[in-house]
């Protein structure tokens, strides 16, 4: 092999550095993007903080009036496109999980949930949200949880959203509409009572404690 | 809370409703916060700590957690506060008056 040439070593190195090199241009343009975007996002949302926290004891219909300019409901369609133009890009990740932060139950976020659940299960971006989920007790946030636990191979994450659909199941046996199971203990003075006790009557049941 | 929730069950004390506590204080705080604050509703004492049993078979793990039943005990609001809360239980005892007709 005597003609093992060097310079098609070189040739090759030249190659794969060319093919390699726009991926890595994409790859840091992705997560400039996703940078530029999250500082526009700050910096509108600092204003509105600043402007929230500017008015003093406003009337309900002021409230109201200033809860309508959350930047939250224009933001996130932004960072769900983004998030879905970028794909697989790990930056993707954190796109959509703002969108799912600013508001859980918004159409943008059903979305968003299902973009995580088919390219993102490995990100560790989607580590915070994996304990808010169960709370949810919405479809597309539980689809979110099972493709974790039975895709990612992250054992943290997998483990995390193994105990959160634990959670979730538990919940939905306490969902509106289901019986509440029947609760037997002691009052304060020891005397044993019952929430059966109550059939008949409208009954608020409140978890409280004095802090 | 505990003027709001004084307020309704004072509103209610004739009608079909109660108001349930589940409470997660150790004993001497409870009785201390149930003078103090005038509590006349009754509470299951959950063991003095959160995540006793009762919250435990609730699942459970954010306080205040609220659950409001109709008169078979069905679960039909969950984590109503203050006026939402009356709202819920006077639109169940509508409904019941509304049966009863």
């Amino acid at each position: 092999m005597k003609s093992h040439p060097k310079s098609r070593i070189v040739a090759m190195a030249c190659l794969s550095a060319a093919l390699a090199a726009p991926l890595v241009l994409w790859a840091q343009d992705a997560s400039e993007q996703v940078r530029a975007l999250k500082k526009e996002f700050d910096t509108t949302y600092q204003a509105y903080v600043t402007e929230f926290r500017a008015a003093k004891n406003p009337t309900p219909e002021e409230r109201a009036a200033l809860v309508a300019k959350s930047p939250l409901p224009k933001f996130a369609p932004r960072f769900l496109q983004l998030g879905e133009k970028l794909g697989k890009d790990p930056a993707a990740a954190e796109a959509l999980v703002l969108v799912v932060q600013f508001n859980p139950r918004s159409a943008d976020a059903l979305k968003a949930f299902d973009l995580l659940a088919r390219d993102h299960v490995n990100s560790p971006r989607v580590l915070p949200l994996v304990s808010m989920l169960p709370r949810m007790e919405s479809e597309p946030a539980n689809r979110l949880l099972k493709a974790i636990a039975e895709k990612s191979t992250e054992a943290a994450l997998q483990t995390a959203a193994k105990k959160a659909l634990e959670t979730a199941s538990k919940g939905a046996d306490f969902a509106v509409g289901k019986v509440a199971p029947d609760i037997s203990g002691e009052d304060i003075d020891g005397k044993a009572f019952k929430l059966s006790d109550y059939r008949g009557k409208v009954v608020v049941i409140d978890f409280w404690g004095d802090w | 809370m505990y003027p709001h929730e004084r307020s309704l069950v004072a509103r209610l004390k004739d009608k079909p409703f109660a108001l349930i506590g589940v409470n997660s204080d150790p004993k001497d705080k409870v009785v201390d916060a149930l003078k103090r604050e005038n509590i006349t509703w009754r509470s299951w004492f959950d063991g003095g700590k959160t995540g006793g049993p009762i919250a435990q078979q609730y699942g459970v793990t954010s306080w205040p957690t609220i659950y409001v039943l109709d008169t078979k005990g069905v679960i039909r609001y969950k984590n109503v506060r203050g006026e939402q809360m009356d709202e819920a239980v006077d639109a169940l005892l509508k409904e019941l008056a509304a049966q009863a007709k």
